[in-house]
């Protein structure tokens, strides 16, 4: 088989093999219903609460309960709905939003609620200073995404969180943590944040599981209601098996967190370099920062498209994306725009988002993003 | 009591000693387009019947055969044994189901069986459904509602209420076959229907410019092709990659003649496929005046390069909305405005020629080695089967 360059992990990893067993053997010996009260099913919910636990653990909370969801566009949608709000208030969001938060907190302003936007700075990070101002006594809840999906820009969580909470503590603060949780430290007790939503298949688990953490005393009201499942919070029988594969690749990600981080950080530095010592050098920018993901880097190519040369490089069997994945198909990028990027720059983008479990070979990355790149500049609009 | 489809063909009753062809290509079509139901098909004077099957496939058989160029209506029958009281108790059984005003109409091959003529006989079978449904009003000159009783001579009755009308035509195959250009837009798959619906059998070919264009674009044109399958019987489409062309003609020429340029490539890359594949005609959805590269004298320039087959543009005079109607009607529509890049929006110049001159756009096709280009372009194409 031909070797593949899969550049793409912010969309969607593969899953770890030992998690095959997990679920097959779930699904064969523990199927049965948690609810149910026989002692097979109980054992099928220990197991399940085992998987939460393990979790929970992991991000650090001290108190607080950590519900699954089908996704963690599912428990951004909860977030915005379950919260009581009042026609007048207010929900901030940062600009660099994924299209879960962005869309469903804009959804709230036919019902009266306004929606702002927290601009970011031209590195891709919430500035604190227009966090500041837009603070008032209307404000409900403010949620900034932890590391950007688009380009890799990790926002202080904390330190954001504070000023809300020294400002108004009773503001609830929500974090998007699906590219941080398993990539960068997360520790919930010292971010301070009230929820914070966190996805498996980010991190080498299946589709069709992610969690919300709801700190105590914040209340939210379910989007889904039916047998009462999850406590309450989220009914629908429990994907068990998913529970498990998610624990097993969460614990095993986060105990490698800092091999990995090295790893990864190597390679895109690695590419970096490649690229600027490339005949391309002048022609491209990256989001190259110090304290950003070395997860995700988002590279810009003036006058070219960035979907012309996604095309491109996937004759060489190289996977990237332009944007995010689920936004791929609109035009534009609202989050690299906010950035101030200029527009020729924002069409030429291109994802390129990594894993440590995969191996690649960067001369070659490097040289078949040269020789697309040359090409194509070639045939930039006469 | 049986329940049965009865199907009516339509222009092929037109057709004098070529009957018994169409009659015979379109048997055949209506067979293999219900292959995948567990049913027979029998030819039975002037018209086919669908029979033996599940009462369950009835609303897919019936929305199948709806696409069969060929067939003029249609209609899903209870079939009794002949006898005024099997019509009768039917009739009502089939009528309790409607409301509003009715009328009932009698045709009898079999003038034997019954002792009434068909007046007399939907005359009393009106009564008994009015003594049976009084909800019902009678209304000859307009109802709401017609029962139909077709007494065939084989002492069998077929009753039924609603005709469905198909989408009439030639039976696919009667007329040869042809290469559609399709693009993905609204246009040429209306083209492609509208000449199945002719009796020809189309096979497709589509230009893309990869990387230029997504594996979105192309998905998109397998999308078309299988939604017109049902029409056109069975669809191949050679993909052919413009790439070069486009990028010689970017390098190389006005960019005012890209698109005059790359429609002559594309045309004659698709007469020489519909040569090596024994089409016997270029298809395309064509409107004149609709955009730059559709007014006469770019339709001239480009067809020049087509010598040995006809171009056939049955949208030549067509509004757009026109073509919307039928685009809708054959559920394309919705496919086609999906928002991918076909061949012909990558390098589009700002201002194309408009009108252009042969003999400058041979000047400008001999800046490029167009030839050995299109060599190329054949060796690029990629055959892909769509079915059903």
């Amino acid at each position: 088989m031909e070797k593949i360059f899969y550049l793409d992990n912010a969309a969607t990893t593969k899953v770890f093999e030992e998690e095959f067993d997990l679920i097959k053997k779930i699904n064969s010996d523990y199927f049965y219903n948690p609810s149910a009260s026989y002692m097979p099913a109980r054992k099928s919910k220990k197991i399940l609460e085992e998987a939460r636990e393990d979790i929970f653990n992991l991000l650090s909370a001290d108190n607080g309960n950590l519900y699954f969801t089908s996704s963690a566009t599912e428990a951004n949608n909860t977030v915005f709905e379950g919260v009581h709000l009042r026609a007048g208030q207010v929900v901030l969001i940062s600009a660099s939003e994924h299209p879960s938060v962005y869309e469903s907190a804009y959804r709230l302003s036919k019902k009266g609620i306004i929606v702002k936007e927290i601009p970011i700075t031209k590195s891709g990070q919430v500035n604190k200073e227009e966090l500041i101002k837009l603070l008032d006594s209307e404000v409900a809840i403010v949620s900034v995404i932890h590391v950007s999906n688009e380009t890799g820009a990790v926002n202080d969580i904390k330190e954001l969180c504070s000023i809300v909470k020294k400002f108004n503590s009773k503001i609830i603060f929500h974090s998007d943590g699906v590219q941080a949780f398993g990539k960068i430290k997360v520790n919930l007790n010292l971010l301070g944040v009230d929820l914070y939503t966190i996805s498996a298949h980010k991190i080498y688990a299946p589709r069709g599981i992610a969690a919300l953490y709801v700190k105590n005393c914040v209340t939210v009201d379910s989007l889904i209601v039916g047998g009462g499942q999850e406590k309450g919070f989220r009914s629908s029988t429990e994907n068990v098996s998913g529970a498990t594969a998610f624990a097993f690749a969460a614990k095993k990600v986060c105990k490698e967190l800092e091999d990995n981080y090295d790893k990864v950080n190597k390679l895109k530095l690695e590419l970096i370099n490649h690229l600027r010592a490339s005949k391309i050098c002048d022609n491209f920018d990256c989001n190259l920062l110090s304290e950003g993901s070395p997860y995700i880097l988002s590279l810009s190519f003036d006058g070219i498209k960035g979907e012309v040369l996604m095309n491109a490089l996937e004759a060489f069997n190289i996977f990237v994306s332009t944007g995010s994945a689920c936004s791929s198909k609109k035009a534009g990028n609202r989050v690299l725009e906010s950035m101030g990027i200029k527009n020729s720059r924002v069409v030429g983008s291109i994802r390129i988002s990594f894993s440590p479990y995969c191996e690649y070979d960067i001369e070659y990355i490097s040289n078949s993003i040269e020789n697309c790149v040359l090409r194509f500049l070639k045939n930039v609009k006469k | 009591m049986n329940r049965v489809i009865l199907i009516r063909f339509g222009e092929i009753f037109l057709k004098g000693k070529n009957r018994g062809f169409f009659e015979k290509v379109l048997f055949q079509n209506i067979v293999s387009a219900l292959e995948k139901f567990n049913l027979k098909v029998e030819r039975v004077s002037g018209r086919y019947i669908v029979k033996d099957y599940d009462i369950n496939d009835e609303n897919k058989i019936l929305n199948r055969i709806g696409k069969i160029a060929g067939i003029f209506s249609y209609s899903s029958a209870e079939c009794v044994e002949t006898s005024l009281e099997n019509i009768e108790k039917i009739a009502v059984e089939i009528m309790q189901g409607v409301g509003g005003t009715f009328k009932v109409e009698t045709n009898r091959a079999d003038k034997r069986t019954i002792a009434l003529n068909s007046m007399q006989i939907s005359a009393y079978i009106g009564g008994k459904i009015l003594e049976a449904c009084n909800f019902l009003k009678v209304d000859i000159k307009n109802p709401e509602h017609t029962l139909f009783i077709d007494i065939r001579e084989n002492h069998e009755t077929f009753v039924y209420e609603k005709i469905y009308y198909g989408v009439g035509g030639m039976p696919v195959g009667t007329s040869g076959s042809g290469l559609l250009l399709l693009s993905g837009g609204i246009d040429s798959p209306v083209a492609g229907y509208m000449m199945a619906k002719r009796g020809v059998r189309v096979s497709a070919v589509h230009f893309h410019s990869h990387p230029y264009t997504s594996n979105f674009a192309r998905e998109k044109v397998e999308k078309l092709a299988k939604l017109l399958v049902p029409y056109t019987s069975s669809m191949t489409i050679y993909m052919v990659s413009m790439t070069e062309l486009q990028e010689q003609i970017h390098e190389n020429c006005d960019n005012a003649y890209m698109i005059t340029l790359l429609r002559r490539g594309m045309f004659t890359v698709a007469e020489r496929l519909a040569k090596m594949h024994g089409r016997k005609m270029l298809i395309t959805g064509e409107s004149l005046g609709q955009v730059a590269s559709q007014t006469i004298e770019s339709m001239t320039v480009v067809s020049e390069v087509v010598k040995k087959v006809p171009i056939i543009r049955p949208l030549v005079a067509f509004d757009k909305c026109e073509t919307i109607d039928i685009a809708k009607k054959i559920g394309t529509f919705e496919t086609s405005i999906e928002p991918f890049e076909d061949c012909c929006t990558v390098f589009l110049p700002d201002n194309p020629i408009v009108k252009p001159e042969l003999y400058k756009v041979k000047r400008e096709q001999e800046k490029i080695d167009f030839d050995n280009i299109i060599e190329r372009a054949m060796q690029s194409v990629e055959v892909v089967q769509i079915v059903e």
